[in-house]
């Protein structure tokens, strides 16, 4: 994984896990990988990657059985919070995207619809 | 085993080398050991590995004082061609079997034999990337607690550098400290846990790397920009 | 410190080996000679003095080379290996003199004990021209089992050792001090000549003021102890490869 230099590594490794497990590639309840097999896996210090579950674990996304390991939450009410605080992320990412270049958010309906449809056209 | 570092000095004739540094290593943890040529870092490498002396300061190991026995818990990879002209990559092996009690010799021909290297190869006709790769292997092939490796990414490809850190951090374990000194700085970004800098013998920061992007928003590379005063292409715009 | 000797023995190997080679070619080349020999060709005495020669030649160049080796080790990066190994610096030291006193005792021997037999072998060959010399070597032998006991062999090799040592360590201490306290590096090789000079002058100059011979003798073991020691102390506190 690259990663960008003004963020502190472990948040983004979070940031990837929770990805993913809000993409259904991990799903609630799976057993994650100890921090050692994460450390090597994204390639990154040991004790970077033993602050990973800790904030996973504050943001509720995981939590930890001793002696066995760390596993996804069930609890689909904070799932569907981080989803939702995703979403919020995009669309927030998006509109403002739009608006450094000059368009207007009202657009956002017809602009869709024109682009799309464009699409079609061309394929 | 934490090794530390009390004011140390180091003077040549016509320059010094360290300059009261003082520093401390501690098991569990990796090290950059940071600066431009001459600020430093090798010197006080070969301090910590008993081949140069100090000339002030104390060096303690799990607090009593440095002694030729603590050279059996570290392990150096210097820049130089070290081995002997006749060794074969065998007799290396041999070598360190014979000196140091932690060797694991399993290890090292594993290692060697991922660096698409032979036991049978004379050490004085490898390049100097597969040099650099033996002297890899056998230093982390001791069980060693303190592991200095200076300079071990140069004149490697990008493939085997980045094989070799994966094979440091493969190795890396609570119970051994490492410390990297390199100018690859941007590679050993995720390795690393602790950034030190140095210049002209001086200490001039040790810092957590989280912390340095939590804090300050900088990456080991930026903070390297801002100390050794390059401007980048976007300042300069 | 036998692992260190084993090394050095390694790193001398080059030497070890074309020594042992000149002793085989001029062996030889003296087995080939001796049936065409006769008294009034003296050509066969040449690679039988050669091969006196060679073993004298081979006693200093073992010499040279195990100073040059210490040397060696103390500027360039071939000393970093011996000195990040966890032994003592007395051990190391002791096992690059020890190893230089057996290997120059045992070839030097070699050399003149086999050059004995072929001066016998000559004899033999010779015999009827020199007949009352054809037990040449039994009688030497005899003459040295009757003469010298394993006591005063062991005594003379002991000596030979005490020279050696002294000798050595003198040499090690004059590189010693020139690499590490005035560390000079491109006229060490000069200064630590300066420095055995002085050190060898300062002994002469001792040894001629005390009268009794087992005090001098004392006194220059005790130089030689003290420069050991010198040695030990300089490499620990002030070593800078």
């Amino acid at each position: 994984m690259d990663f960008k230099s003004n963020v502190p590594i472990y948040l983004q490794v979070t940031a990837d896990l929770k990805a993913r497990i809000l993409t259904g590639e991990i799903h609630p309840g799976d057993k994650l990988p100890s921090s050692r097999e994460l450390a090597l896996s994204y390639e990154i210090n040991p004790n970077t990657a033993a602050r990973i579950y800790t904030e996973m674990e504050r943001q509720g996304l995981s939590y930890t059985k001793r002696g066995i390991g760390t596993f996804v939450t069930e609890d689909t009410s904070v799932l569907e919070y981080h989803r939702e605080q995703e979403l919020k992320r995009i669309l927030h990412a998006f509109t403002s995207e739009l608006k450094s270049f000059g368009y207007d958010t009202d657009d956002i309906p017809n602009l869709l619809k024109k682009y799309s449809e464009k699409k079609e056209v061309t394929e | 085993m934490s090794v530390t570092c009390t004011n140390i000095t180091k003077r040549y004739f016509f320059k010094t080398a360290l300059n009261n540094v003082s520093l401390s290593f501690e098991p569990g943890h990796i090290y950059a050991l940071l600066g431009p040529n001459g600020s430093g870092k090798s010197t006080l490498m070969k301090i910590l590995s008993g081949l140069t002396s100090k000339d002030n300061g104390e060096i303690t190991v799990d607090g009593h004082p440095f002694t030729y026995r603590d050279k059996a818990f570290i392990a150096f990879a210097p820049t130089e061609f070290i081995f002997f002209d006749y060794m074969k990559i065998k007799d290396v092996a041999a070598y360190y079997h014979d000196y140091f009690k932690d060797f694991d010799r399993a290890c090292f021909f594993q290692m060697i034999h991922e660096f698409s290297l032979t036991p049978d190869m004379k050490v004085r006709t490898l390049s100097s990337g597969m040099l650099a790769k033996l002297k890899i292997a056998a230093t982390m092939s001791r069980q060693a607690r303190l592991l200095l490796l200076d300079e071990p990414l140069n004149g490697i490809d990008l493939l085997s550098r980045e094989e070799i850190l994966r094979t440091i951090l493969s190795h890396a374990d609570s119970s051994r400290a490492i410390v990297i000194s390199s100018h690859m700085v941007e590679e050993l970004e995720a390795t690393v846990d602790t950034a030190i800098f140095m210049q002209e013998g001086n200490l001039v920061l040790c810092s957590d790397v989280e912390t340095l992007r939590e804090k300050e928003g900088m990456s080991i590379v930026e903070k390297y920009r801002q100390i050794y005063g390059t401007t980048t292409m976007k300042e300069a715009i | 410190m036998l692992t260190t000797m084993k090394y050095e023995f390694m790193k001398n190997r080059i030497l070890y080996a074309i020594s042992l080679g000149t002793l085989a070619l001029l062996q030889v080349v003296y087995l080939v000679m001796l049936p065409f020999s006769s008294i009034k060709s003296s050509n066969i005495l040449i690679p039988l003095f050669l091969i006196f020669m060679a073993g004298t030649i081979i006693f200093f160049l073992i010499i040279i080379n195990g100073i040059s080796l210490f040397s060696r080790d103390l500027r360039s990066k071939s000393g970093y290996l011996v000195y990040m190994t966890p032994t003592p610096i007395p051990f190391i030291l002791s096992a690059k003199i020890l190893l230089v006193y057996l290997s120059s005792i045992i070839f030097t021997l070699g050399f003149f004990f086999l050059g004995l037999a072929d001066l016998h072998l000559l004899i033999l060959a010779g015999g009827k021209y020199l007949k009352d010399d054809n037990d040449l070597m039994p009688r030497v032998i005899k003459y040295l089992l009757d003469n010298f006991s394993t006591a005063d062999v062991a005594l003379k090799l002991l000596q030979g050792a005490v020279i050696v040592f002294n000798f050595l360590s003198t040499v090690y201490f004059s590189i010693g001090l020139s690499q590490t306290l005035l560390r000079n590096k491109r006229f060490g090789g000069l200064i630590s000549f300066l420095i055995f000079i002085a050190i060898t002058v300062f002994n002469s100059f001792v040894s001629h003021q005390i009268s009794s011979n087992v005090l001098t003798y004392i006194f220059h073991v005790g130089l030689g102890v003290f420069c050991f020691i010198g040695t030990s102390y300089l490499l620990v506190r002030k070593i800078d490869l």
